[in-house]
């Protein structure tokens, strides 16, 4: 299945204009000081803080996101009919798996790896001023998770390394970090922030990675806590700005919509993270702020957890399905009551559900 | 279990990773490095150390 010719168009002039955002923020700090004469200052972190943000990155955001699931939970916002054994299971692993495996991992990758790849520039770029540290560190760990992200969705042959993340039926806190493990193992953006990192932009690193963790959790989540934006009239305009900057629930779960019939789905973009600004900028975003009827894949076959979770080293045993041994890269979407079923050639356009 | 196609699949997605990563790692590098070269000394002077400052990822 080749990727249509438009897409690749759309991507390759996405791309270029992605080298001018990466190199944006280095520029303007650099115009900055030489206009205002300034020399780097000393990063303003204290010890103190430091230590603060390393806790709350190692425990606050996981003890967040289980808070987060009690609510969901209680308040009755999970699907019950929809989550059974096989997709609890789907989630508690993937969930577990970034915490106990990757992260000691990435500890490693940064500890031992790096100091070998790049020897004797340990903290090089550690006169980086705090703030614009945390302007550098937005725009190269989002803008690189759009790009990875998007990429699964265009390009047929890594759909299905990220099928996982799609294949729910329902949404909620634990959908975040539902993924395969090598969509996980493999995200770009985690190698070029822990880098970015190495390098000296840790205290930054610490930020972004608290702030953006809730904004991705929360565009997750089962509660509509952007709603009353939508419903008061005097705050249109905050949710105007909103909805184009950050990814809201609303946003983020039209694009984990089975369909786009409706019009309010759109499973075809709407790839951001932290920041749906993203879209904005390449023409991948659809706003409505209606919330999708239906969530994940019109044909999901609920193959085992353990494919889900290892494909393509563990495969589904559903004939016919996109993860089983013999199953097809992307599979046309199922026809729905009243509606139409998607042509190949509309699914070429963008892989997804 | 993994068959050839699948290694073939697991090494494009590899690759397609990595250059994802090291382009904008060259960008950003290049131009703190040229940053620094067109600040001038004060930069390393008041380099600081984070040691102990947790891995952000």
């Amino acid at each position: 299945m080749q990727t249509d010719a438009a897409v690749k168009k759309s991507i390759i002039r996405g791309v270029s204009w992605s080298v001018l955002l990466y190199a944006l923020p280095v520029t303007l700090m650099l115009l900055t000081f030489s206009l205002r004469g300034q020399h780097p200052w000393q990063n303003p972190l204290s010890a103190n803080q430091s230590r603060w943000l390393g806790s709350w990155n190692d425990w606050g955001i996981t003890g967040f996101m289980v808070v987060l699931g009690v609510f969901e939970f209680v308040l009755g916002l999970y699907d019950r009919d929809h989550w059974d054994g096989n997709e609890k299971l789907t989630d508690i692993v993937c969930f577990a798996f970034p915490r106990i495996i990757v992260r000691p991992f990435f500890t490693y990758f940064s500890l031992k790896v790096l100091p070998f790849i790049f020897p004797a520039t340990k903290n090089m770029f550690a006169w980086v001023p705090f703030w614009w540290g945390f302007f550098i560190i937005c725009i190269a760990d989002d803008l690189t998770q759009y790009w990875y992200h998007r990429l699964h969705h265009q390009l047929p042959w890594l759909w299905r390394f990220h099928r996982t993340h799609h294949s729910a039926p329902y949404m909620g806190m634990s959908m975040a970090s539902r993924q395969n493990a090598f969509y996980t193992i493999f995200f770009s953006q985690t190698y070029l922030t822990s880098s970015l990192v190495y390098f000296g932009l840790g205290p930054s690193a610490l930020i972004v990675h608290a702030v953006k963790s809730m904004i991705t959790t929360l565009a997750h989540s089962s509660i509509p806590w952007d709603k009353p934006f939508y419903q008061y009239r005097i705050l249109h305009p905050i949710a105007w700005v909103l909805e184009r900057v950050i990814s809201t629930p609303a946003t983020h779960h039209a694009h984990h919509a089975s369909s786009t019939d409706d019009g309010v789905g759109y499973y075809k973009g709407n790839f951001g993270n932290m920041f749906f600004l993203w879209d904005v900028m390449f023409g991948t975003a659809h706003i409505s702020r209606q919330y999708p009827a239906e969530y994940g894949i019109s044909h999901y076959e609920k193959d085992q957890w353990y494919s889900q979770f290892l494909w393509p080293v563990l495969k589904s045993k559903v004939e016919g399905s996109e993860l089983a041994a013999d199953g097809p890269m992307v599979r046309t979407d199922v026809a729905r009551a009243g509606g139409f079923s998607e042509s190949p050639a509309v699914m070429n356009e963008s892989v997804a559900a | 279990m993994l068959t050839l196609r699948d290694v073939w699949l697991l090494t494009k997605k590899i690759v397609v990773g990595i250059v994802i990563t090291v382009v904008p790692l060259i960008i950003l590098g290049g131009g703190l490095r040229l940053a620094q070269r067109a600040i001038g000394p004060h930069a390393d002077s008041k380099k600081i150390s984070s040691q102990g400052v947790p891995n952000a990822n």
